[in-house]
C-alpha cells in the first residue's frame, strides 16, 4: 500500500480521482491551491485508489496523506 | 606503503626497519579492534575504510602516519592524533583527504592533528586539486585544547580554509559521516559541497557543551540532523542513506568541475536529452495559475542524466544544480513554481549567491530558467533580511564572469527577475518563449496597488460586482503590458524564441560567450 502526501500547506482545489480508480505513475491525482497557484500532485507510483481523505476546499497540511493507493 | 603481514610487534624490535613495521602496523588499526568494532556496530566505517572506498585503487599516499599528539595517553591508542591524511586519486584526478579517524580518542581535535589537516590542505591550495573532508568527531580534545592553548591552534585560515595568496581556489568537498560539531563543522562551512549522512549532524557545538552553556536540551538530530543542516540552515547540500553513496556523491560532483579554478571545466561526450522537447506541451501549464515540477523543463534541455541537484531542499522555490549541455558542464538555476509559486525567499537567494559564487569560481555558465511572480514580500521575509540576500545576489551576478544565459519560461516579475538573470545583471543573453510575462509587479497585485483608491470608490458607489469586472478590465490592460512583444522591441530582449529551440541556442550562446578567450573566470584563478 502506498499514500499519496502534500507537499505543502494549502487548500485542496481538486480531487482528480475516486475510490477504485486505476493510477498510473505522473497521473495528476490532485490539485493543490497555495500561493494563489495550483500545483499538482502527480502519483509516484501505479495503483488503484483505496481510499481518498480530502475533498475541493478543504485546508490541507504539508505531510498530509491525501490518497492511498494498493 | 602498506605494513607487511609479518610486522614484529612492539618489544621483539631488533632493528631500526623492524621498529618501522611495527609503528605503521599499529597506526594502520587505528584504535583497535575493539573501537573499530563498535565503529562498525553504529552502522560507521573507519576512516581507512572510508578513503579505501572513494579513491581508486593503489592511488594512497599517506602523511603524517606516524603522528602522535602532544599530550600523550599511555593507556590509550593515539595513532595518527586521531586524522587520516594523504593524496590519492579520485576517477584518476589528484586529491588531498582528511579522514577523521573516530576510533581514537573519539576522533577529537588537538594542535597535531590539525598540523596534519593544515598541511594537505595547504598542499591541495599550492598545487592546484580538490580537497576533500571526510568528517565524524566530536570537537576539540581536552586537555590538549585548554586554556592559553587553545590560541595557540595551528590551523592557519589563509591556507587551511582557503588557497594561499596567489593560488587559484580549489574544489573543497566534505562529507559529514557522524557527529560534526566543532571543526568538523568548520569542514562543512567551507564546502562547495556538503553531502551528510542521514545519521550525522552538523553544528557548531554538540549537544552536551549547549547543555552545560545555555541550559538547552536537545539531541544531534534535532540540533543539526538533515531536517536542520539541508533544509532550515542550508549547511549540506545532499542527504544520503549509506555512506557508499556520499563516496559517488563526491565523485558525481567533482566530475564536472575543474581541478582548480585556474583550468577550464572538464567537457565530455554529448549525450541527449532524456525528455524530448515533443513533451514542452504537456510540461508548461497552459494556465498561468498552473505549477509544474520545473525538473522536467531542465531534462528537456540538459544531456540526460546529467542533472546534478545541488542544495535541493533548502530554498525550495529555486533550484540550482549542476549539469552538461552539449557535453560542456554548466550551473543551472530554475524557479520552481511547485513551491511558494517560484517566488524567491531568504533561503533561495542565500543558496543562488554561494551557487553563483561555485559557478564563476570553477568556470561553469550559469544557465537561467524564469517562471518567478517576484521576490517574497511579507513581514517573515523583511525579517529575515530577504533586502541583503537580494543585494547580495544583484550584485554578485552582475560581477560574474562566467557566460549567463537567461530563458523566460513563463512569468518574470519584479527583483525574481533579475535576480534570476535580468537585464540588470549583464546576461550575455536574455530570451524569452512566446508565453512570457513581464513586468515590475504581476499584474493581480498591480492593478489593486495602483488603483486603490479608485476601487475603493467604486466598490461604495457601483457595489461588489462593478468592482470585480473593473479589476478584471484593468488586469487585462496590465496583462497586454506584461507580454514579451513590447520588450523585444526595445531589444530588452534579445529574442523570443521556440521553446523547442531553447537547448541548441543555449549550447551555441555559450560558445559565443567565452568567446576566444580561455574559458576560465578571473574570479577564483
Amino acid at each position: 500500500m502506498s499514500e499519496i502526501s502534500a507537499h505543502i500547506t494549502g487548500t485542496m482545489f481538486e480531487v482528480n480521482v475516486a475510490v477504485g480508480d486505476a493510477v498510473a505513475i505522473g497521473d495528476e491525482v490532485v490539485v493543490l491551491e497555495s500561493m494563489k497557484m495550483e500545483l499538482p500532485v502527480e502519483s509516484e507510483v501505479a495503483g488503484t485508489v483505496t481510499e481518498v481523505l480530502c475533498a475541493p476546499g478543504d485546508p490541507v497540511e504539508a505531510g498530509q496523506v491525501l490518497v492511498r493507493l494498493a | 606503503m602498506s605494513a607487511t603481514d609479518q610486522a614484529p610487534v612492539a618489544g621483539e624490535v631488533t632493528t631500526a626497519l623492524e621498529d618501522l613495521r611495527a609503528r605503521r602496523a599499529a597506526a594502520l588499526l587505528g584504535g583497535g579492534p575493539e573501537r573499530i568494532e563498535r565503529i562498525h556496530a553504529s552502522g560507521r566505517l573507519t576512516a581507512r575504510e572510508r578513503i579505501e572506498r572513494l579513491i581508486d585503487p593503489g592511488t594512497w599516499s599517506e602523511l603524517g602516519m606516524l603522528a602522535e599528539p602532544e599530550i600523550r595517553r599511555p593507556d590509550l591508542p593515539t595513532t595518527g592524533d586521531a586524522i587520516v591524511t594523504g593524496l590519492a586519486k579520485v576517477d584518476g584526478r589528484m586529491v588531498a583527504i582528511l579522514a577523521i579517524d573516530a576510533t581514537v580518542m573519539a576522533g577529537t581535535t588537538a594542535p597535531v592533528n590539525m598540523r596534519k589537516q593544515n598541511r594537505v590542505a595547504e598542499w591541495a591550495g599550492r598545487r592546484g586539486f580538490p580537497l576533500i573532508c571526510l568528517s565524524d568527531n566530536d570537537g576539540g580534545r581536552v586537555p590538549d585544547l585548554l586554556g592559553w592553548r587553545f590560541s595557540g591552534v595551528p590551523f592557519d585560515f589563509t591556507s587551511f580554509l582557503q588557497s594561499p595568496d596567489g593560488c587559484p581556489a580549489i574544489p573543497r568537498v566534505t562529507a559529514a559521516l557522524g557527529p560534526s560539531y566543532g571543526d568538523a563543522a568548520l569542514h562543512a562551512a567551507m564546502g562547495d559541497f556538503v553531502v551528510m549522512h542521514e545519521d550525522a549532524a552538523i553544528a557548531l557545538s554538540g549537544p552536551p557543551v549547549i547543555r552545560a552553556a545555555i541550559g538547552e536540551d536537545i539531541d544531534g538530530a534535532e540540533l543539526g540532523g538533515p531536517k536542520v543542516a539541508a533544509e532550515t540552515n542550508g549547511a549540506a547540500h545532499a542527504v544520503v542513506e549509506t555512506e557508499d553513496e556520499a563516496f559517488a556523491r563526491i565523485r558525481r560532483f567533482l566530475s564536472y568541475l575543474p581541478s582548480s579554478a585556474a583550468e577550464p571545466a572538464p567537457v565530455v561526450d554529448p549525450v541527449a536529452p532524456s525528455r524530448s522537447t515533443d513533451t514542452l506541451d504537456q510540461v508548461i501549464p497552459k494556465s498561468r495559475r498552473r505549477g509544474y515540477d520545473m525538473h522536467k523543463l531542465i531534462e528537456i534541455v540538459v544531456d540526460g542524466g546529467s542533472y546534478f541537484p545541488w542544495g535541493e531542499q533548502y530554498g525550495k522555490s529555486l533550484l540550482c544544480g549542476l549539469a552538461r549541455i552539449e557535453g560542456h558542464a554548466v550551473g543551472v538555476i530554475a524557479s520552481q513554481p511547485m513551491h511558494l509559486a517560484g517566488a524567491l525567499d531568504v533561503p533561495a537567494l542565500r543558496k543562488e549567491a554561494q551557487f553563483v559564487e561555485l559557478c564563476d569560481r570553477f568556470n561553469l555558465p550559469l544557465v537561467f530558467l524564469q517562471d518567478v511572480p517576484g521576490l517574497m514580500i511579507g513581514t517573515h521575509a523583511e525579517r529575515a533580511g530577504i533586502l541583503q540576500a537580494y543585494d547580495n545576489v544583484v550584485s554578485r551576478l552582475a560581477r560574474t564572469k562566467v557566460p549567463k544565459i537567461a530563458v523566460i519560461v513563463r512569468k518574470a516579475f519584479g527583483g525574481g527577475h533579475i535576480a534570476l538573470g535580468g537585464r540588470p545583471v549583464k546576461p550575455d543573453l536574455l530570451v524569452a518563449w512566446p508565453s512570457a510575462e513581464m513586468g515590475f509587479m504581476e499584474p493581480a497585485t498591480g492593478v489593486r496597488t495602483v488603483h486603490r483608491r479608485r476601487l475603493e470608490a467604486l466598490l461604495e458607489s457601483g457595489g461588489q460586482e462593478a468592482h470585480d469586472e473593473r479589476i478584471l478590465e484593468l488586469e487585462a490592460e496590465w496583462g497586454a503590458e506584461s507580454q514579451p512583444w513590447e520588450a523585444a522591441a526595445n531589444i530588452i530582449l534579445d529574442d523570443i524564441i521556440e521553446p523547442t529551440d531553447t537547448r541548441l541556442l543555449i549550447a551555441t550562446t555559450i560558445d559565443f560567450a567565452w568567446g576566444t578567450r580561455e574559458r576560465v573566470s578571473p574570479t577564483g584563478a
